[in-house]
């Protein structure tokens, strides 16, 4: 009998894929069945569908309805295949023209009464509809500022079912529609109210963290408490230039998949900045979840910063696991329900106490830890994690005379946001016609072919590799410091003296 | 509680007079045991068909197909196994059906489907 055909979009992870429902209306007793490995808010859909469809004034058909979601081996979750059931539905049930719904897209949760609710992970979903040409995807109105984010894509936003069955019948022009402005996207956050300045007394973990913020660098700060450690962290989002549309839309399909979209500016221009607590569990961290998996923090950091304060507290299973991400900038999480990759590409900060007690090293009396105590606590951090940091400072209590002798060189962000935007460009320049953008994410193999420094900028690097202090990763990181420092300097090589400052950067912290 | 009963007789007997027409030669009407009822027993050629009979006054509570839910179903299998294994003959095929009755200004609709487990 009458079958009609239409397509929706099934979420793994932030990839949206195509799936084709198909309906039949058909002989048989009367009920509606749902094949295509549903999971429980999908099989709901049909009490929905019904309710929705029996509530907009149209004929609920009395006969066997077959719903099927194809690819059948693809897992379908949530509830945004109602509105794609339901048109399926009523193709088949001769309401709407079958031929008008076979190409365009639709997303959406219905309803009791036919509204159109709005769902999670829109802007990836239309993403993976826009690898098709010439697409159409109708979407809840309540979605069309972040489905417009998306360029090349007819958004049809509805607001229930009856105004968009009228629109199908009539085959006109779509109820207002929405023109994608890429130009102008609304940004999210507005830039946080602290400034670099605050943080007096620290030339050297300033300097390291516009280094950090210009290669897009991991660093460590060890130091005691009250020293400002957190107060730099924190001041890392101030200097880094706001993300590109390309990037920008990757962390906001994240942030779609997450939830934790602000609904009325769909955009996320600024990097994001995240700081887990130290209880938090390596689910929590890489992602995870039973039947639908989560991004964690570091896929929330994803082009922005993750944050770990007072790093040797957390477990070291949950730190250990983040040398996955670190190295290729993108997690995998395998659950029951399948394996699930998530983008990864964070600049890890780290900060720690020197030990537990966390009283003033330099007046031995007051700090009561013993050797093996300090030890251990920093031996939390494995040395694989750490040698994964491309730089390491230690953070010292000031003076009084050093904090006054600073105020007169504390700059504030916007200052040394422009330096660092000045060197991203120089990065991305010499970069231009290759994937990546920032000097942390050149690979090894490029690193020492085409970006390889002068053998007399190197001779520090190689007399370290030479003694053993150096591993061939750390190599590498060093070298793509030494890069940032010459993009920041202006030059067009590391020279000797780039090279020796990012070697003391990465030697920077003895434990 | 009698309208309802007579409404359901009534489509009975319409169903029966239907299946006659159809070809079909009726054994059995509201044969009984402690499980249930089957409505009507019938043999099409050589199948026997177990009928399932539902008379609805009309649309307010939902059609009379969808009526007939699953439960009803498997239940009807039970009962014809339980018939047939009180018959000295046996069939080579046993099929059950539903015919759903819908009263409309006084008429009523009959739809049958075949097969339905």
């Amino acid at each position: 009998m009458a079958v009609a055909r239409t397509r929706s979009v099934a979420l793994t992870g932030v990839t949206g894929r195509t799936v084709e429902v198909e309906a039949d209306v058909g002989n048989g007793l009367a009920g509606i069945h749902l094949i295509g490995l549903p999971d429980t808010a999908l099989s709901e859909a049909r009490e929905r569908v019904r309710s929705a469809m029996v509530n907009s004034h149209y004929p609920w058909p009395d006969a066997r309805i077959t719903v099927s979601l194809f690819p059948a081996s693809l897992p379908k979750r949530g509830s945004q295949f109602d509105l794609a059931i339901a048109i399926a539905i009523l193709g088949a049930a001769g309401v709407v023209p079958a031929e008008r719904i076979a190409e365009p897209f639709f997303l959406g949760e219905l309803g009791l009464d036919g509204r159109l609710r709005p769902v999670r992970g829109i802007l990836p979903s239309v993403l993976g509809a826009a690898r098709h040409d010439d697409v159409t995807v109708v979407i809840p109105s309540a979605n069309a500022a972040e489905a417009a984010l998306v360029p090349d894509v007819r958004v049809v936003p509805v607001a229930d079912l009856r105004q968009l069955v009228e629109w199908l019948r009539r085959g006109d022009d779509p109820p207002e529609p929405l023109t994608p402005d890429p130009e102008s996207p609304v940004s999210t956050v507005t830039r946080p109210a602290v400034d670099l300045a605050d943080v007096v007394g620290q030339p050297v973990a300033r300097r390291a963290l516009e280094i950090c913020a210009a290669g897009g660098h991991n660093l460590w700060m060890l130091g005691p408490p009250g020293t400002g450690k957190t107060l730099l962290a924190e001041r890392l989002p101030t200097l880094l230039p706001d993300l590109e549309l390309d990037h920008a839309l990757e962390v906001t399909a994240i942030q779609s998949v997450a939830g934790t979209l602000p609904p009325d500016s769909p955009l996320v221009s600024r990097p994001p900045f995240v700081s887990p607590h130290h209880t938090a569990s390596a689910a929590a961290i890489i992602g995870g979840g039973g039947a639908v998996v989560r991004p964690g923090a570091v896929s929330l950091a994803h082009r922005g910063v993750l944050f770990m304060d007072e790093a040797p507290e957390f477990p070291r299973h949950v730190l250990d696991s983040l040398r996955q991400p670190l190295e290729s900038g993108r997690v995998t999480v395998s659950r029951s329900a399948g394996s699930v990759t998530f983008p990864a590409r964070f600049m890890l900060v780290l900060a720690a106490n020197p030990c537990p007690c966390a009283q003033p090293q330099d007046n031995i009396d007051n700090c009561r830890c013993t050797p093996v105590v300090r030890r251990r606590y920093l031996g939390r951090l494995s040395g694989p994690l750490i040698d994964r940091i491309d730089m390491k400072v230690t953070v010292a209590r000031s003076s009084r005379r050093e904090l006054m002798a600073d105020r007169q060189f504390v700059e504030s962000s916007r200052v040394v946001a422009e330096r660092v935007l000045e060197a991203r460009r120089r990065a991305a320049a010499r970069l231009s016609g290759t994937p990546w953008r920032t000097n942390a994410e050149i690979p090894s193999t490029a690193l020492h072919t085409d970006y390889r420094p002068s053998d007399e900028a190197m001779k520090p690097v190689t007399a370290c590799l030479d003694s053993g202090a150096l591993s061939a990763r750390g190599l590498d990181r060093v070298v793509r410091v030494a890069w940032t420092v010459a993009d920041l300097a202006g030059k067009d090589k590391p020279g000797h003296d780039e090279t020796g400052t990012a070697l003391a950067l990465w030697l920077g912290v003895s434990t | 509680m009698a309208a309802k009963n007579d409404l359901g007789r009534h489509g009975e007997q319409l169903a029966v007079d239907y299946l006659e027409a159809e070809g079909m030669k009726i054994i059995e009407r509201n044969w009984r045991c402690r499980h249930g009822e089957i409505d009507v027993i019938a043999e099409d050629g050589s199948t026997l068909v177990v009928v399932e009979v539902k008379t609805r006054s009309g649309r307010s509570h939902g059609t009379a197909l969808e009526a007939v839910r699953p439960a009803k179903l498997s239940r009807l299998r039970l009962l014809a196994a339980t018939w047939l294994a009180s018959q000295p003959r046996t069939y080579p095929t046993v099929r059950v059906d539903v015919i759903a009755l819908e009263r409309f200004a006084g008429d009523y609709s009959l739809r049958h489907v075949r097969g339905v487990v």
